[in-house]
């Protein structure tokens, strides 16, 4: 039987401003490039209209991603994973409530965190199971423990999506922020590429690795810079992602 | 009832966000939901919102006529121009 712990990942897609293809993307995972500092929104041309003008950018973002030829989705369960999600849009509804005392209903209809991946399945005519999570400091490892849960029931491959963007000015007070909208998804299958491991001696030992792993993004550049063997996904305990040899087998 | 008309497709276009449709594209006599324009159930409460804030009318979603006068554009204005108070 297959190791609960041991996964691969067949396939991935990625959005942000200006990254328009895979290339760049590796320029920027092996550190030759930042993510620029530009405004601009998916286009989603794969998305019928009606469905697409629900979406606001950080939506459009993981719409791109999702429905990227390289990613191929013919159904598999999503796993959509967003520290805020679509902040600006809870915001202006919030204001709307207190200035108007009338919402929106079809910003309030898009509100819920589950509200992305479901229009990508309404356009796709999918049943597909999605499940959604927010989580501030363990958003990589929930994702991936909720990933490899779907897959040990018995799903042959699982879509992990990550995305965030910039907060709206109100929060950027109060927490660190995203300094662009970005998105991308990995389809997760069985194998043995990556081992999830929990070792606690990593708690007493100083390591390069940044301690508040807060944004998704080192996961990507996990993925696709192959010179690291080890990514820390939880600064305050030992959660860590290695990269397995290919000729190790099991450990 | 000619501008009123255009007023109104103006209204359903920015309200619900269709991207790339003019006055032009929208048929006066078509349905507006499912097979005509393709709105849905939400877009209805949208458009309710928005002829109350625009026209001062209070729609009951429940009520039959309702239906009636949402079944399109030019049913939409008739109404409109006989019981708008703003």
């Amino acid at each position: 039987m297959a190791s609960l712990s041991e996964f691969s990942f067949r396939r991935w897609s990625a959005w942000a401003p200006a990254m328009d293809d895979a290339d760049k993307w590796q320029a920027w995972a092996r550190g030759e490039v930042s993510l620029p500092d530009h405004e601009e929104t998916a286009a989603v041309r794969m998305m019928p209209p009606l469905l697409r003008r629900r979406a606001h950018p950080l939506g459009r973002a993981a719409l791109e991603a999702l429905y990227a030829p390289t990613l191929g989705y013919a159904d598999p369960p999503i796993v959509f994973c967003s520290r805020h999600g679509e902040m600006s849009r809870s915001l202006a509804i919030q204001h709307a409530l207190a200035e108007e005392g009338k919402v929106s209903p079809q910003e309030f209809s898009m509100a819920v965190h589950n509200a992305v991946p479901g229009l990508f399945l309404i356009a796709k005519q999918s049943r597909a199971p999605i499940i959604a999570l927010a989580s501030e400091n363990r958003l990589l490892l929930s994702g991936i423990i909720e990933a490899l849960a779907q897959l040990a029931d018995g799903a042959p491959s699982v879509i992990l999506v990550f995305c965030d963007a910039p907060l709206p000015m109100l929060f950027r007070h109060f927490i660190d922020n995203e300094p662009v909208c970005f998105a991308f998804a990995l389809e997760m299958t069985a194998g043995k590429d990556y081992r999830l491991i929990y070792d606690d001696t990593a708690l007493s030992t100083e390591t390069a690795y940044p301690l508040e792993p807060a944004s998704s993004l080192p996961l990507l550049r996990f993925v696709l810079d192959e010179t690291q063997n080890a990514l820390p996904l939880d600064g305050a305990a030992g959660w860590q992602l290695l990269r397995l040899a290919p000729e190790s087998g099991h450990a | 009832m000619l501008a009123l008309i255009d007023e109104i497709k103006t209204l359903i276009i920015e309200t619900l966000n269709l991207e790339d449709v003019t006055v032009a594209d929208i048929d006066t006599d078509a349905p507006l939901f499912a097979e005509g324009l393709g709105l849905d159930s939400i877009d209805a409460l949208e458009l309710g919102v928005a002829l109350h804030k625009r026209y001062g009318l209070t729609l009951s979603a429940e009520a039959e006529e309702t239906r009636q006068h949402f079944a399109s554009v030019r049913h939409l204005a008739d109404y409109v121009a006989v019981h708008r108070n703003r």
